[in-house]
């Protein structure tokens, strides 16, 4: 029987003496990362006293502890009337996440792998553009790197396998797909996937408060903007104005 | 009052450090900070420091660094460096690690290879004033937050230094010495059989020169990770003892990707990371697996000590003659960076 089979989908595993996994799943499925996000949210709305941080991945929540405050027995106890209120797999998405819409240059120096994906997909540049900008993608998590997101999960056809040999690195607000998902870089660093897009926004920036963005949950869909649109919106995101438009979802 | 420290020369990986920025795991931070943060806690006591202070983190290898303005005073404490003061007239005199004492302007201490342990750490009153980043000082050299490491040339800011008293000095704690790293089972145990579970145990282990604040890669054992099915990252902990497709286990430390898709084996318990940070190269040592209420234990009895530090400050009473000058020696071998994991 699969972990999402089950009556009680949460699992415990351990991360060191103050450290604690709770894990809905082992694969990447939209339900078990909604209900990462819920639970997440409900437990940091809960504020259980010894919890110090939690942090939601794509298929669990790592909870930081202090275990001399908070017992490990005290924990899992609370844990456990919070995995019983509801089934999480089911449970809406956490109030207050935001829907970005953030502008994307697709191809050539910004992209250098638009061709070999489009040739990958078997579809033209163009369309693979407007598939990938109007997928709804969630943050499914945010982890590598500072402000580093993991988006998801594009249409079926997107299983693309990660590149063999990895580039060196990216600039801050590449966009790459692989396995059904894009990343989009906050820094400039290596990466195993194909960068299709490069965006002007800044999801992470240590002279703005506050300095990071995109929250574990918040959906993102890609506005196709021009070499000219790019220059002018990375000198207005230098200057700190945030060049994406964004709505809160209730 | 606060004057500045001149750097004239570094070793490899020199860095500003205090207890580093946690919270930040969900947006793709590890915490950082000190590896071995009662070493931090020694210099804040022997200085009066409040526990925020930075200070200076000498990786293997310290530098020479030159009082500028004002008298500043400055403690040596983590693993054991020989450490040498050279007055503007170029007299020399070694100095007592684990002890505080002043540095004149214009004087030079020079600071060598660790010969106990890996990670030193130099501190001055009043802490180090560069400028807060996301909370902290701490450099976070893989996240690019807080700054690089430091080279010839850089000049260190002290901050406000209201104390006065120097020349003191701490008891040796015995985690330099410690060869036996308790670990819990990490999250994916499973994944490994309980073969190589056993196997794990029973290795006698080396750290590689493969280590930097990233993390350290261990020679030994080859582990078997092919149990383990899934490649789904999830977050990853300070001490987690990780098992990349290679086999050979890296230990993951303050400065660490937050997430990762290799299964981890174990994790070091709390109280003993600081031992393991301090574990110099090529040296034996052991896992040994704990049950958690000894994890717990020792963690209660890690901070006691830590507590109790302020207390066992006593004077420093030596015999120069007593210290050689070991800077001409000991040159640590070159360490390389660890190899990413990519997304």
């Amino acid at each position: 029987m699969s972990e999402t089979e089950r009556k009680s989908p949460a699992r415990y595993r351990p991360a060191g003496d103050c450290g604690l996994i709770v894990e809905f799943g082992d694969t990447l499925d939209e339900r078990i990362n909604n209900a990462v996000l819920a639970f997440d949210a409900r437990l940091r709305r809960a504020a259980i006293p010894g919890i110090s941080e939690t942090a939601p991945t794509i298929a669990s929540v790592l909870i930081r502890f202090d275990p001399l405050a908070l017992s490990l027995e005290r924990l899992e106890a609370e844990l456990n009337s919070l995995v019983g209120e509801t089934d999480w797999l089911s449970a809406p998405p956490p109030e207050g996440r935001k829907r970005w819409r953030i502008p994307a240059l697709y191809g050539g120096d910004a992209g250098p792998d638009l061709p070999e994906t489009a040739d990958l997909l078997g579809v033209s540049e163009e369309t693979l553009i407007q598939e990938h900008a109007e997928s709804l993608q969630r943050v499914l998590m945010l982890g590598f790197a500072p402000g580093f997101s993991y988006l998801g999960r594009l249409p079926e056809r997107w299983d693309l396998p990660r590149l063999t040999k990895p580039k060196p690195q990216v600039p801050a607000g590449s966009i790459s797909v692989a396995v059904r998902q894009s990343t989009f870089t906050a820094t400039t660093i290596p990466t195993g996937w194909r960068t299709i897009a490069c965006s002007p926004f800044l999801a992470f920036d240590l002279g703005r408060d506050p300095a990071f963005l995109l929250e574990p949950g918040d959906e993102v869909s890609f506005e196709p903007i021009d070499g000219d649109r790019f220059t002018l919106l990375q000198q207005r995101a230098a200057e700190g104005e945030t060049v994406a438009s964004v709505e809160v979802l209730s | 009052m606060s004057g500045r420290l001149e750097v004239l020369s570094a070793g490899p990986c020199v860095t500003v450090q205090d207890h580093g920025r946690p919270g930040l795991q969900r947006y793709g931070v590890a915490e950082g900070g000190a590896l071995d943060p009662f070493a931090l806690t020694e210099g804040q006591a022997l200085l009066g420091n409040a526990a925020d202070a930075a200070a200076l983190e000498l990786f293997g290898m310290g530098g020479s660094f030159r009082a500028l303005d004002r008298p500043l005073r400055f403690a040596l404490t983590g693993a054991v460096m020989p450490a040498v003061r050279q007055s503007t007239v170029g007299e020399r005199e070694s100095l007592a690690w684990r002890s505080s004492g002043v540095l004149q302007p214009g004087e030079v201490l020079e600071i060598g290879a660790a010969a106990e342990g890996l990670v030193g750490y130099l501190h001055l009153g009043g802490g180090i004033a560069t400028e807060p980043v996301l909370g902290s000082r701490a450099v976070h050299l893989r996240a690019g937050i807080g700054g690089g490491r430091l080279q010839a040339g850089a000049v260190v800011p002290q901050g406000e230094d209201a104390g006065r008293a120097d020349r003191l000095t701490l008891p040796q704690h015995s985690y330099l010495a410690l060869r036996e790293i308790r670990v819990l089972w990490g999250p994916q145990a499973e994944s490994f059989d309980a073969h190589e579970r056993q196997r794990f145990l029973d290795t006698s282990f080396t750290v590689s020169n493969r280590r930097d604040r990233m993390a350290a890669r261990l020679e030994g054992a080859v582990l078997d990770a092919s149990g383990h099915l899934t490649g789904l990252s999830d977050a990853v902990s300070l001490g987690d003892v990780q098992v990349p497709g290679d086999g050979a286990p890296l230990v993951l430390l303050a400065d660490r990707q937050p997430t990762g898709g290799y299964p981890r084996i174990a994790t070091v318990i709390a109280a003993d990371l600081a031992a393991f940070a301090q574990m110099p190269s090529a040296t034996p040592f052991r896992f040994k697996l704990v049950e958690r209420d000894q994890a717990l234990a020792a963690l209660k009895a890690w901070r006691a000590e830590l507590s109790s530090l302020p207390g066992e400050v006593r004077p420093l009473v030596r015999d120069p003659h007593s210290i050689p000058d070991l800077l001409s020696y000991n040159l640590i071998d070159g360490m390389i960076s660890v190899e990413e994991e990519l997304p």
